[in-house]
């Protein structure tokens, strides 16, 4: 008597796991980097390329917080304006981030690719509004304060981090 | 005026089938809920599975082959569930290589949408993704006549400057020889699978996943979800089947 509902119930309940399985983490493409180096430049930049050292990975571990991964970084160059795009994991998976720099105050902080579930409000101009002006001292501080966002804090960090390494390879790249 | 309240047999009916549905459910709940209560006490923090099924269900299992192919002369760059392994040191996420392109000071992994930079030491130097690549998907790797390589992919052929840093269309003849793989000895093909499966997953883990239900992805989130509904309508029909009983002996009292 009990047996075709407890089946029924099973079922819906194999049909629900089942139909979980399949589903993947999304990736949300805001702007796409080639767009974001056109739009931040009157001309078409060049771009280069900064060999990371034994030494400057060991400068940028203080700055970063961690190692950045690989041994060169790419970077855009129109004469003291430079542009990065870096990637930093906010919780789980990594975050495209540009940056606009010149003469070691950034001009801009856009996020290009976000491919966490949450945290993606950092990506609104009243979040990324904040970083322009910024700058970052000989004591790896900024000059201003970042607000977080609730519910967003291992994103906004991560993209504060991101900031303090794009300044600092700025500096990098003009001081050579 | 009084609640008017369904039927007894109807009240009865929901909370009997309510019941029988959620029973497996509500039994994982508390059972789950118990044993985290006391993380500490029975150190489930401590505890490493590995099971192969609750490994799958993190994606640490590694249940697929792994295929090798050889690079800089002696080593191996290995492939398995969506990680590739410079010898036995994992080097990054990625689908299986495509093309090995050795180089000085550059060696390329090719993949489907990535190209992984490599020094002479197997170290990584740069990793592009398909959003810096002029191309979507990659098919195959060539070699142009003059022994230039060529990326041959959707939307054309193309070749890399020697930073392979700019690519430019390539529209001449190019030959395309398949990547061989290479036999790995077993224990390489252990350490790897160890370096794939880290230390395991702690009992702490796979009990909350599964009191929450998403050791079972949205689906066992959903039928958690459902199975705490269904206590408060348990708790609801009940009171209700009460309340019935409670007014029909008052009533009975109250009849001369």
């Amino acid at each position: 008597m009990f047996s075709q509902p407890i089946a029924s119930a099973l079922l819906l309940a194999c049909i629900f796991i089942q139909a979980s399985f399949s589903l993947h983490a999304k990736e949300d493409i805001y702007l796409e980097p080639d767009r974001f180096i056109e739009q931040s430049f009157d001309e078409l930049p060049e771009q280069k390329v900064l060999w990371l050292t034994k030494d400057a990975k060991a400068e940028i571990k203080k700055v970063f917080g961690r190692e950045y991964p690989g041994l060169r970084i790419r970077y855009w160059q129109l004469g003291k304006r430079t542009a990065w795009i870096l990637e930093e994991i906010g919780k789980v998976k990594p975050i495209t981030t540009g940056f606009v720099i010149e003469e070691n105050r950034m001009l801009q902080m856009q996020v290009l690719i976000y491919r966490e579930s949450h945290g993606w409000e950092v990506r609104y101009p009243f979040f990324t509004d904040q970083f322009v002006g910024l700058e970052r001292n000989e004591s790896n501080k900024l000059n201003k304060k970042i607000d977080g966002i609730s519910g967003a804090t291992l994103s906004v960090n991560a993209l504060t981090r991101l900031s303090k390494l794009a300044l600092f390879l700025h500096k990098e790249v003009t001081q050579l | 005026m009084s609640l008017q309240l369904p039927r007894k047999r109807t009240i009865l009916a929901w909370h009997r089938w309510l019941g029988i549905a959620s029973a497996l459910f509500l039994v994982v709940l508390s059972i789950t809920g118990l044993l985290l209560n006391h993380t500490e006490r029975l150190g489930l923090n401590q505890i490493t599975i590995h099971n192969g099924f609750i490994l799958d269900r993190y994606g640490m299992a590694g249940g697929n082959e792994i295929s090798a192919f050889r690079i800089h002369e002696s080593n191996t760059i290995a492939h398995l569930d969506g990680q590739l392994f410079y010898n036995r040191t994992a080097l990054s996420a990625g689908h299986p290589p495509l093309g090995i392109l050795e180089g000085d000071p550059i060696t390329v992994i090719a993949t489907k949408d990535e190209l992984l930079y490599l020094s002479a030491e197997g170290e990584l130097i740069e990793k592009i993704n398909s959003t810096q690549l002029p191309y979507s998907a990659l098919h195959a790797v060539g070699i142009s006549i003059d022994n230039q390589p060529v990326l041959i992919t959707d939307e054309g052929q193309y070749t890399p400057d020697s930073d392979w840093l700019e690519f430019d269309r390539y529209q001449a003849a190019y030959s395309v020889e398949p990547l061989p793989k290479v036999e790995i000895d077993e224990a390489t093909e252990l350490a790897i699978l160890e370096q794939f499966q880290g230390g395991g997953v702690t009992l702490y883990r796979v009990l909350l996943d599964l009191h929450s239900g998403r050791l079972f992805g949205w689906g066992g989130r959903t039928l958690m979800d459902l199975s705490a509904i269904a206590i408060i309508l348990l708790v609801t029909s009940g009171l209700m089947g009460w309340l019935r009983k409670s007014r029909r002996q008052q009533t009975e009292k109250q009849a001369p």
